[in-house]
C-alpha cells in the first residue's frame, strides 16, 4: 500500500482557501489520449528534488485530483533523465490548487509557462494530452474516483535542463486573473551544499536525576 | 483491585497509578515517541492486560506494561492523524484504526499488516476541511458488524468486518456525529444512541433511521453532544457529555437511567472549563468512571457517574481517557 497525503491549499475565485487533506493512491499519467499508471510514491510536493544529474527533461502538466468538494486542478511537472521513459520519472506536484468547476468553461485557455534556467516554453490547457476526455469525465464529478490523480502532460512543451536549476511552472487563468505556481529546485544527488560536512555529534543531555522532566 | 488510567494528550500519553490523583509520562528514551507528540486515542483490551494502543500524529504505538515502554507499529498511517483505535472484543489481534482524513485501516494480525478499508466517507467538509473518524464500535450483538461515526459525514456500518460499509444517516439533523451507544434488550430489541453537534439522536431500527431525542434546555443547555457511554452493569444507564461548543468554555455531564429517554445533570465538584471530550468506563468496575475535558481537566466518579470529583492535576489538552486493571 502506498499513498501521498496531499495537503493542497485550494484557492476559490475570491482567494478563499480550504485545506482538505486527501489521500492519493492511484495516479494516471496521460502522455497522449491514453493513460499509464504511475506509482503514487513517486509523487512529491517538496520544493527540492535530488536527481541523478545529467540532462533532464521537464514536462509541464496539469493534474486533476478527486475531491469531495469537486475535482481539483493543480500544477505539476514530470522530471526524468533525457531519453528515459516514464519509469524513470518523478512527478512534482504543487500545493496550491483550484477547483475544476471554476475553470470548466475556460480550461483550454489556461496558459502554462515553464522555466528552467535559460529555457522556457509556453503552452495552453488545450494542448494537455487527453484534456478533453478528462474534462468530459470529471464534468460528471463522480467519474474521477476517490484517491485518483489524473496527470495531463504536454510533451511538446517539455524543456531540457541540467541540475542544479530552478524550475518554475506557472499556470495563468486570465479569466479569473490568477496564477498557480510550482517552483522546485532540481539538484544533483551528489552535490554537496556544505563546504564541510561534519560528523554527527552526540549530546548526552542531563547527567543527573531527570524525574522532574516527566 | 489496582488499576491504571491512561490519558491521550497533545503531549503524549500520561499514566496514573493512583486513581487519577497524580499523572506521569514515560521518560523519552523508553517512550518511542517524544513527549510533546500528539496522542489522540488510547485503547485497552481485557485479553491483553498491561497493553495499550495509542494513535498519534506519527503512527500507531503499543505500550507494554511489563517492559514499561512504547513500541512503534509500522503501518500506512504514519503520516496521518490516528484519531481512534479499537480491538475486536473477541480477538485483540483484529485492530481497527480511524484517521484524519476519514479512513479506516484494519489489521487482522495484531498490526503486522494493514489494509485500507473500502470506506467511501466524504473527503471534504466546508467547515472542518478534512473529515475524520470520531468513534469505532464493534457491535455487541453481531461479531461481524463494525460501526463508526465520522465528523462530518454521519454513521457508517459494516456487516463484514470492515470490507464494505453502508452510510446510515436518514433522519440526522446534522451529520457531525461523535459517538454511539448500543442498548440491547433480552427481547432482541435494540436502541442505538448517537451524539452529534445537533443534539442526541436515537434509532430503533439498527441505524436505518434516526430521530432527535428532545432534552429540556435546563438539563442540556446546548446542542453539542460529544461523548456517550453505557455503564457496564446496567445497560439502561447512559452517561453523556454536552458542551457549549468545540472546544468550548462550559459543559455538563448528563446521566440517564432509562436508556436515554430522560436525562439529569450529574453532580460535579466544580464546573468544567470546556466540553467534556471523553468518558471512560470498564467492565471490571462499573462504578469507577473517569471523564476528561478537552482543556485538560480530569474528573473521577466512584458511584457509576452520579457524582464527580475533579482531580487536582490537569494535562493541557486531553483527547481521550481510558482505564484498565493493572496486571498483578
Amino acid at each position: 500500500m502506498t499513498h501521498l497525503l496531499y495537503r493542497p491549499h485550494v484557492a476559490g475565485p475570491q482567494n478563499d482557501i480550504t485545506t482538505p487533506d486527501l489521500i492519493i493512491d492511484r495516479v494516471i499519467v496521460k502522455l497522449d489520449s491514453s493513460g499509464q499508471h504511475f506509482p503514487a510514491h513517486r509523487l512529491t510536493v517538496g520544493t527540492e528534488l535530488q536527481t541523478f544529474g545529467g540532462s533532464l527533461r521537464i514536462t509541464p502538466c496539469g493534474v486533476l485530483v478527486a475531491a469531495g468538494g469537486g475535482p481539483l486542478v493543480g500544477a505539476a511537472a514530470l522530471v526524468q533523465p533525457e531519453g528515459s521513459d516514464l519509469a524513470a520519472a518523478d512527478l512534482l506536484l504543487g500545493r496550491t490548487a483550484w477547483r475544476l468547476r471554476n475553470l470548466i468553461n475556460h480550461f483550454d485557455a489556461l496558459r502554462l509557462e515553464i522555466f528552467a534556467g535559460e529555457k522556457s516554453a509556453t503552452s495552453t490547457g488545450a494542448e494537455l494530452a487527453g484534456f478533453e476526455t478528462a474534462l468530459r469525465k470529471v464534468d460528471d464529478e463522480p467519474a474521477l474516483p476517490r484517491g485518483v490523480a489524473c496527470v495531463l502532460t504536454n510533451s511538446s512543451a517539455a524543456v531540457a535542463a541540467a541540475a542544479p536549476v530552478q524550475m518554475m511552472l506557472t499556470v495563468d487563468d486570465a479569466v479569473l486573473n490568477r496564477t498557480l505556481k510550482l517552483g522546485v529546485n532540481l539538484v544533483s544527488a551528489d552535490a554537496e551544499p556544505w563546504e564541510e560536512r561534519p560528523l554527527p555529534r552526540y549530546t548526552v543531555g542531563p547527567v543527573g536525576e531527570v524525574k522532574h522532566y516527566i | 483491585m489496582s488499576y491504571t488510567a491512561y490519558a491521550a494528550t497533545m503531549q503524549a500519553v500520561w499514566f496514573s497509578h493512583d486513581e487519577g490523583e497524580s499523572w506521569s509520562r514515560l521518560l523519552t528514551p523508553t517512550g518511542g515517541f517524544y513527549n510533546e507528540a500528539r496522542s489522540w486515542c488510547v485503547a485497552t483490551h481485557p485479553d491483553r492486560p498491561g497493553e495499550l494502543l495509542t494513535g498519534t500524529d506519527q503512527g500507531l504505538y503499543r505500550y507494554t506494561e511489563a517492559l514499561d515502554r512504547f513500541d512503534h507499529i509500522p503501518s500506512p498511517m504514519d503520516d496521518l492523524q490516528i484519531l481512534q483505535v479499537a480491538q475486536d472484543p473477541k480477538d485483540p489481534n483484529f485492530i481497527v484504526c480511524g484517521t484524519r482524513p476519514a479512513e479506516i485501516f484494519i489489521s487482522e494480525d495484531n498490526g503486522k499488516s494493514w489494509t485500507r478499508s473500502a470506506l467511501n466517507a466524504g473527503t471534504e467538509c466546508w467547515f472542518i476541511n478534512t473529515t475524520r473518524v470520531t468513534s469505532i464500535h464493534f457491535d455487541p450483538r453481531d461479531a461481524d458488524t463494525i460501526w463508526i461515526s465520522i465528523e462530518i459525514d454521519g454513521v457508517f456500518r459494516s456487516s463484514n468486518r470492515g470490507r464494505t460499509w453502508t452510510r446510515q444517516v436518514e433522519g440526522f439533523a446534522d451529520c457531525d456525529t461523535h459517538d454511539l451507544v448500543f442498548i440491547d434488550r433480552t427481547d432482541g430489541s435494540r436502541t442505538v444512541l448517537c451524539s452529534t453537534e445537533a443534539g442526541l439522536h436515537r434509532s430503533t431500527d439498527n441505524g436505518q433511521t434516526w430521530s432527535v431525542v428532545p432534552v429540556p434546555e435546563q438539563i442540556a443547555p446546548w446542542l453539542y453532544w460529544r461523548s456517550i457511554k453505557q455503564r457496564a452493569d446496567r445497560p439502561g444507564v447512559v452517561l453523556a457529555s454536552v458542551g457549549d461548543k468545540p472546544s468550548g468554555q462550559a459543559g455538563v455531564l448528563l446521566i440517564s437511567h432509562d436508556e436515554g429517554a430522560t436525562w439529569s445533570q450529574a453532580g460535579l465538584s466544580e464546573p468544567v472549563n470546556s466540553t467534556i471530550w471523553s468518558i471512560a468506563t470498564h467492565a471490571s468496575d462499573p462504578m469507577l468512571v473517569f471523564f476528561v475535558t478537552i482543556f485538560g481537566q480530569i474528573y473521577r466518579s466512584r458511584d457509576g457517574g452520579e457524582s464527580w470529583v475533579k482531580m487536582k492535576r490537569e494535562l493541557g489538552e486531553i483527547r481521550q481517557v481510558a482505564w484498565a486493571p493493572t496486571p498483578a
